[in-house]
């Protein structure tokens, strides 16, 4: 009889399985929760096992750093895909949608860019006397720089303006996010050509986050809420989104 | 990078391209990433080469560790353990390591004693794994720390393999109960 998945759950967690039965299982947990829970239980079980177990000596030989720093020596610029391969992601969805037809997708999430010289009125009017916000406001005023609003792809009335110089520094204007629990914060990303990049994490409560992005053509911006640290790629739904259309 | 940064700003860091970044995370977990490797293909030159392996992946797609789903450290080892099965695996070590398993005892049932548990050094641990019946403890160990599929344990054992798919999760199941009882697992 073949097992079910749910049999196979803890040889899964402990890579007892074949690559057959394995990717069964991977199938299955990705349309039942409850299994993938138990997966996650079993994976967290194996890691604290194998944390337990000492053995002596445990350290590796300087060598071994020697040789990965050695490696990525020469990378100045490792290749790092950021688009996550998982599904249901907004940015797999944006960085898709964005390279065969940036101007549709534009119309289709209401992508609004707000006419700049209201902006900077509304902004510079807005602004306070501390140094980041004395810096985005000369942002705001400088020759070639963006102001740009990210909207909600949802559809509320609520936005969140960002000023980008050429240079690559920006500054997201944040101060009206709402604040979040502390164990969350608000995470600025970047669509880069066709890749997505943390821009910054913002904390939690953001006033006026600066941020930089280095090489390429930005084609776009996304918040999103996200674990307090931040994340490396979200799963989570853009909160704001501005393409370049 | 300070000893205080979170998991999650390390990814994010190394995601940055910042070499600090990755030699904390080898310096908070180098030595449990290759303890682990090192039990599994008993080999120290294999050993360091699985823990540079996993720590050139961690750098090349640390969106791979997602802080939601887990701390660094289960993610690394993690990792080192499906890339040490991986290994030895491969036919050549398989048969190097058939020779050498040639040599011992055939094996039934282990106690605590004697087996790769008595390196435990938590108590907590130790206590959980001790709820186990001995065979629940053999089959995970066979198939974790030996490198063993199910089937494969089933055949050391000289039991079914259904039955040792059943003890395996329920005896994942029950560590997990305990551990979490025991205040290491949330």
């Amino acid at each position: 009889m073949t097992p079910t998945p749910e049999d196979l759950a803890g040889a899964y967690a402990l890579d007892a399985l074949d690559d057959i039965e394995r990717r069964r299982v991977e199938r299955a947990a990705e349309a039942d929760p409850e299994l993938a829970a138990e997966l996650a239980d079993h994976l967290e079980v194996a890691a604290i096992l194998a944390q337990a177990i000492e053995t002596s000596p445990s350290t590796p030989s300087p060598m071994v750093w020697q040789s990965i720093s050695d490696a990525i020596e020469g990378e100045s610029a490792p290749d790092i895909e950021f688009v996550t391969p998982r599904r249901n992601s907004w940015m797999t969805r944006v960085v898709a949608t964005v390279s065969v037809a940036a101007v549709a997708l534009a119309a289709v999430l209401a992508v609004r860019v707000v006419d700049q010289d209201r902006r900077i009125e509304n902004l510079t009017t807005a602004m306070q006397t501390d140094p980041v916000d004395q810096a985005a406001q000369t942002a705001i005023t400088a020759p070639g720089s963006q102001v740009v609003t990210l909207a909600d792809p949802a559809g509320s009335a609520a936005t969140v303006q960002l000023v980008m110089t050429e240079e690559g520094v920006g500054y997201v204007l944040s101060d009206a996010l709402p604040a979040l629990a502390e164990d969350r914060t608000y995470q600025l990303w970047a669509i880069v050509g066709d890749t997505v990049v943390s821009a910054g994490v913002m904390g939690n409560d953001p006033g006026i986050t600066p941020f930089k992005v280095a090489g390429g053509e930005i084609t776009g911006f996304a918040i999103t809420e996200e674990v307090a640290g931040g994340v490396v790629s979200s799963q989570n739904d853009a909160l704001y989104l501005w393409l370049n259309a | 990078m300070t000893t205080n940064t979170s998991d999650a700003a390390l990814a994010v860091a190394i995601g940055r391209y910042d070499r600090d970044a990755l030699a904390e995370a080898y310096n908070r977990h180098g030595s449990a990433v290759f303890a682990l490797a090192r039990r599994i293909v008993r080999s120290r030159e294999l050993a360091e080469e699985v823990t540079q392996e996993i720590f050139l992946r961690l750098w090349h797609k640390p969106q791979r560790f997602d802080p939601e789903r887990g701390k660094l450290r289960s993610f690394l080892l993690s990792d080192t353990h499906g890339r040490s099965i991986d290994m030895i695996r491969a036919e050549g070590a398989r048969r190097a390591r058939e020779e050498k398993d040639a040599v011992l005892a055939p094996r039934t049932q282990e106690s605590v004693e004697g087996s790769v548990w008595q390196n435990v050094a938590s108590a907590e641990i130790r206590q959980a794994l001790m709820e186990l019946t001995e065979d629940e403890r053999a089959a995970i160990e066979l198939a974790y720390f030996d490198g063993l599929t199910y089937r494969e344990v089933a055949t050391k054992l000289g039991q079914p393999e259904g039955t040792v798919k059943s003890r395996i999760r329920t005896g994942m199941k029950r560590l997990k109960t305990q551990l979490t009882a025991l205040g290491v697992m949330p």
